[in-house]
């Protein structure tokens, strides 16, 4: 095993759309995106969009009329780089491939819906949310349905209430666009996402436009949780990590690819392939849990060390209270994998391909199903304020050819979704 | 995980297209006999391409009663109907043509196996993707799996039933992402347990239900009783005890550079083995650790039987019979050619069945005896083997002259001790 000194070695600044760090006005130059939507000017320079709620995170972008759709028009003249939207308007408003009737658009005041001004296959539309509001990551690559469809790129987008306005913006030309990652942040503070900026690919602490990476091994990263300011984890192939009083160290390392972590101040456990479930609690070291049902552990939340949840590639969930395991059929049976969890007061959210349900404590709920045999609806993403605020992140692929593409956000109220 | 994600994606934007059924084009160069009042359609059966075979008698290894008459003549208005060997103590080829051809061709009037008169009719599709079998006490079973022109993008899977009076389809799998049939086994007097593709990698089926039993896909299973079953995949073991299936200490070590890939399992209550690619051999006993077997090739192994921990069969991938008897492991059989690697093991009673693509046999103790075989080539295939007991053994083939019109190329033979007929 690699060993890296656990230290920050570089710090970036990134002004590409823009950059409002902390409060700041941010400018950028003015590029193919504004020129070819016909808006450059935006509504110019605004403060830090978070309105200073928290810490503030981040670079506001760049106007014009393919940043966010919300009408926000935040900040400076523009510089988001790539080709201009020429898709079509969606004609007539988004029919969601669900069987779910859908409640009253909008969330808080912000009443327009996100929009993706990349085109081509997602790669990643990652969501987390917090007392702020909502951030959301698009990555597209190249690659529209059958043929090469030229405008692909990352955004990093925020909604704090009021409209989506766009934090960062990165072409093809600034950076990779594969590897993008929002992952579950700090509270109030940075946002941790992982993406192959300025060929030095890893993780990044976001604050405002400053990238900070973090000289952690994350070639292979595909989780990772935050606990507070100054604990975290991150999952890397087989390996977890941790980040306490400003420094990474390995705790433990899997003999099977780990796939999600979750964590409080006691307890960090992890779930992967071959009935790989773990745990550390304390000081003791990371060990496997007695008896796990076996299968492929795609997913976990917990509400304490007797009350983990997790899920597998057969869309079933799999409690532990401590003692014993209960698997829970979801009955999922298309694209199963139940890809992410996220619980509040003891209701636990899950995502497959194409459903979203929830253990309301008792019983399994399907909230979102497919219509018919409509599966083009996908869920990339979940995450909450509460049991009766949860955001879903939404591939539709049958909009991918129309302006804003096919990402769509809801949340859930515990009874309704809505588009936002 | 996400990037399975773009890969789905990707998937289903990607029309499915499937490659020119084989049977239309191989059926013209194969001879085939037409059997008159068979049902289905006018089906054809390989019944040319079956071989009657010589046997070389001699006393048998491990207890069974082998040496026979060989060469004994189907049946006709002799088939059994309950199972039972005609003739104890024989083991004789059987020749495979005139049984087909004569008597128990399944005209209505005389059964081909207890009370049961039609041969299994599946049209599901025109070509086999997987196809297994199993049987106890009540009956066997077959868990097919058929691509077919019209039922594209789909793999129809299903289970067929037959107790004594017919073959009846009692529970069928048809969705997206439903893979092929991987296996089938079941318990006792109990559920069937179908492994199959990542929707529900170990299913039990019990009464027409079918429920998803176990998580991870798995390559084999062995039922030892209702509370206990193993199963294997790449270097693991799961163990079932009723409940759960929960992996059994840790991965198995690869012996060399080359990773063990386990292939098939046997058990009983006091005994695992364990047989995988590269020569790979464990024997685990009960609470035991894993004990890799030394004096064996590195050459992949597809199957293995054992009558006890002291009486192991394995067979290879080039047709190796390699037998141990507690102590050293000794090579036992030969079989030639480009079909002869062994997939199948079957036993009971101390007589031992063999199967590869091309042969259904019966090792008499001193070689295999040939029971029935196939022309090897692209035109049918033997793919499991399973039985009650010596004189009454079920095997499922593949005739890929027959396309998805009349019951397509899924076929079902049982072997009555002496003759092995259609069922």
């Amino acid at each position: 095993m690699k060993s890296r000194s656990p230290s920050i070695i570089a710090t970036f600044a990134f002004g590409l759309v823009v950059s409002a760090c902390h409060g700041a006005l941010h400018t950028g130059k003015g590029t193919v995106r504004d020129a070819g939507a016909g808006g450059s000017s935006g509504l110019g320079g605004q403060s830090s969009l978070t309105g200073g709620a928290a810490g503030g995170v981040g670079g506001v972008s760049t106007g014009g009329a393919t940043s966010a759709s919300g009408g926000n028009g935040a900040g400076g003249t523009g510089a988001a780089q790539g080709s201009a939207d020429t898709r079509p308007t969606l004609p007539a408003g988004w029919v969601p491939p669900f069987t779910a009737k859908m409640g009253t658009p909008g969330w808080q005041q912000s009443t327009q819906p996100i929009c993706d001004p990349w085109q081509g296959s997602q790669f990643a539309f990652d969501i987390w949310a917090d007392a702020r509001g909502v951030f959301a990551l698009f990555s597209a690559v190249d690659g529209c349905p059958g043929d090469f469809c030229g405008s692909f790129g990352v955004s990093l987008k925020f909604n704090a209430g009021s409209g989506w306005q766009t934090l960062q913006e990165f072409s093809p030309g600034a950076t990779g666009y594969m590897g993008w990652h929002l992952w579950p942040s700090f509270p109030g503070g940075s946002l941790l996402m992982s993406g192959p900026l300025a060929d030095q690919a890893g993780l990044y602490f976001v604050d405002g436009s400053n990238f900070t990476f973090q000289t952690v091994p994350t070639d292979m990263m595909s989780g990772a949780f935050v606990v507070g300011s100054d604990l975290a984890y991150v999952i890397d192939g087989m390996r977890l990590l941790k980040y306490s009083a400003g420094t990474w160290s390995t705790v433990g390392e899997a003999t099977s690819s780990l796939s999600a972590v979750w964590a409080d101040s006691q307890s960090v456990v992890v779930v992967g392939d071959d009935q790989t479930i773990l745990m550390q609690s304390g000081n003791s070291p990371l060990t496997a849990l007695p008896n796990v049902p076996a299968g492929n552990y795609t997913s976990v939340w917990a509400f304490g060390a007797s009350d983990i949840w997790t899920g597998n590639s057969i869309g079933q969930l799999v409690h532990y209270d401590g003692k014993t395991w209960k698997v829970i059929p979801t009955g999922s049976q298309i694209d199963p994998a139940i890809g992410k969890l996220w619980g509040a007061d003891g209701i636990v959210y899950f995502i497959t391909g194409v459903e979203m349900g929830r253990w309301n404590g008792s019983s399994v709920d399907m909230l979102l199903e497919p219509a018919g045999s409509d599966h083009s609806g996908f869920f990339f993403d979940i995450w909450g304020r509460s049991a009766q605020e949860v955001f879903v992140a939404i591939m539709d692929r049958f909009y991918m050819t129309y302006t804003c593409g096919g990402t769509f956000m809801l949340w859930f109220d515990g009874s309704q979704f809505h588009q936002f | 995980m996400r990037i399975r994600k773009i890969r789905n994606i990707e998937r289903r934007l990607t029309t499915s297209v499937r490659g020119f059924p084989l049977g239309g084009v191989l059926g013209l160069l194969l001879f085939t006999s037409q059997l008159s009042g068979m049902g289905c359609g006018g089906r054809t059966m390989l019944d040319s391409l079956l071989t009657v075979n010589t046997v070389s008698g001699s006393t048998g290894t491990s207890g069974q009663n082998a040496g026979g008459m060989g060469g004994t003549q189907g049946g006709g208005d002799s088939q059994p109907e309950g199972g039972s060997s005609p003739g104890s103590g024989s083991t004789g080829g059987a020749s495979m043509g005139d049984a087909v051809s004569g008597g128990a061709s399944g005209s209505g009037s005389h059964p081909l196996w207890r009370k049961s008169s039609q041969p299994f009719c599946s049209s599901l599709g025109s070509s086999v993707g997987s196809l297994h079998v199993w049987s106890d006490a009540r009956g066997a079973f077959v868990l097919a799996s058929l691509d077919g022109e019209a039922k594209l993008p789909t793999v129809s899977t299903n289970i067929s039933t037959n107790t004594g009076s017919g073959w009846n389809t009692t529970y069928t799998w048809s969705g997206y992402d439903f893979d092929r049939a991987l296996g089938l086994k079941g318990f006792v007097n109990g559920p069937l347990v179908a492994y199959l593709g990542p929707s529900c990698p170990i299913g039990f089926v019990d009464g027409g239900v079918a429920s998803c039993s176990g998580a991870q896909p798995v390559d084999d299973v062995a039922v030892v009783n209702s509370n206990l079953a193993y199963a294997v995949y790449q270097d693991r073991v799961l163990q079932f005890d009723g409940n759960f299936w929960t992996q059994l200490g840790g991965p198995l070590p690869a012996a060399g550079a080359a990773p063990f890939l386990a292939r098939s399992v046997w058990a009983d209550a006091s005994t695992i083995v364990v047989v995988g690619d590269a020569g790979h051999v464990y024997v685990i006993p009960s609470g035991g650790d894993p004990v890799l077997q030394t004096g064996l090739p590195e050459v992949d192994f597809f199957a293995v039987w054992a009558f006890a921990a002291s009486d192991i069969w394995i067979g290879s991938a080039d047709g190796q019979l390699y037998h141990h008897d507690g102590v050293t492991w000794s090579l036992k059989a030969s079989i030639p050619g480009n079909c002869g690697s062994i997939h199948k093991l079957w036993g009971s009673d101390g007589s031992l069945f063999v199967l590869t693509q091309s042969l259904f046999g019966r090792w008499d103790g001193s070689g295999i005896t040939t029971l029935s075989s196939l022309a090897c080539d692209l035109t049918a295939s033997f793919y499991d083997l399973w039985g009650n007991s010596p004189s009454e053994v079920f095997v499922v083939l593949e005739d890929r002259t027959h396309g998805i019109a009349g019951c397509g190329p899924a076929q079902v033979q049982w072997f009555n001790g002496s003759v092995v007929s259609p069922l």
